[in-house]
């Protein structure tokens, strides 16, 4: 997202598993996000039945993921290079923040 | 433990974005959304202030949360954006050095409200008591922004926060100021925000720039 100017080597087959790895690398980040934060609908045994009522559930929150990921990728242009430290320190804010938050209000 | 009734969880919702907010204030460059987060932590404290009103059955909260919604979401930033438009800085930004750093020296100020907060919220015994923390995090975070910040517009905006983490402070440690003084208080920001506005004016037509750093070669003719 940052850029993509490492696979501009790469053709046919290479670029397809260089892709293919994006792609799982994407839907694995998804779905730990689903499970921390909007955990509705995640089979709650291992059962064949109720893993197959869950796979709809997760289609559909990766459909919206996926509309979501894409306006965001639409409304910011890329971001600059220099700006990822920043980046990565608002996460770090917000990890912080999250903890003090839990500590104060108990929530 | 027992789940929350379901309005203090949305309190403790407003009260925590209300800290994000400020964060989001503390870390942006550009005046006109600064604005923007300004109205929006408005929006925050007016949603805050419903809920509080609907949960304790006190009345004069709506009429306060009415007129925070007059005043901080609509009658404020509505002046600000005119002023921006009319002091046409509408591109401006700040040149704001060390974004990390500031925001860890912000974390270390919420720890140091949250803690300053612990004795005084277990005097409360409000609804959301535990919020007074929040507020003062939300005040002291307002100063650093006022002091990292060198163009006037963003002091203002940082002002106006400090205003709204006071009145939050207010409403959760023992539901909200006394309505005269809620009143008076109401009236300064406006009455100061147009002062303001008047000396941006003078302060551009002298340096040319709502730098406030030009001031500081200010002195006094012998």
């Amino acid at each position: 997202m940052i850029h993509e100017a490492l696979l501009l080597e790469y053709s046919a087959r290479h670029l397809a598993l260089m892709e293919w790895a994006a792609a799982l690398k994407l839907l694995n980040y998804a779905c730990i996000g689903f499970a921390l934060f909007l955990p509705w609908g995640v089979a709650t045994g291992a059962g064949p039945l109720s893993l197959l009522a869950s796979m709809p559930i997760l289609a559909a929150k990766l459909v919206l993921a996926g509309a979501a990921l894409a306006l965001i990728e639409t409304l910011s242009a890329k971001l600059r290079i220099m700006r990822a430290p920043e980046f990565l320190a608002a996460a770090f804010l917000f990890a912080v923040l999250g903890l003090l938050v839990h500590l104060l209000l108990g929530a | 433990m027992p789940a929350m009734p379901w309005d203090l969880q949305l309190l403790d919702l407003f009260a925590a974005l209300l800290l994000l907010s400020s964060f989001a204030m503390l870390l942006q460059r550009r005046t006109v959304t600064l604005v923007n987060i300004l109205a929006m932590q408005g929006g925050l404290l007016c949603a805050a202030t419903l809920v509080l009103a609907w949960r304790t059955g006190q009345s004069h909260l709506y009429v306060s949360a009415a007129l925070t919604l007059l005043l901080k979401v609509l009658l404020l930033p509505w002046l600000l954006h005119r002023l921006i438009r009319r002091l046409q800085v509408y591109w401006d930004s700040e040149t704001t050095v060390n974004t990390a750093g500031i925001m860890l020296i912000g974390v270390l100020i919420v720890i140091f409200a949250f803690g300053l907060a612990q004795p005084i919220s277990a005097v409360a015994n409000t609804a959301m008591r535990s919020a007074i923390g929040i507020a003062i995090a939300v005040i002291l975070l307002a100063f650093l922004t006022m002091i990292t910040r060198g163009k006037a517009m963003s002091q203002v905006v940082g002002f106006l926060s400090m205003e709204n983490g006071l009145f939050f402070g207010a409403m959760s440690a023992s539901y909200g100021m006394p309505m005269i003084v809620e009143l008076g208080v109401a009236l300064d920001v406006l009455v100061a925000m147009l002062v303001l506005g008047v000396f941006f004016f003078q302060i551009r037509e002298r340096f040319d720039s709502l730098d406030l750093h030009h001031l500081e070669s200010l002195r006094e003719d012998t």
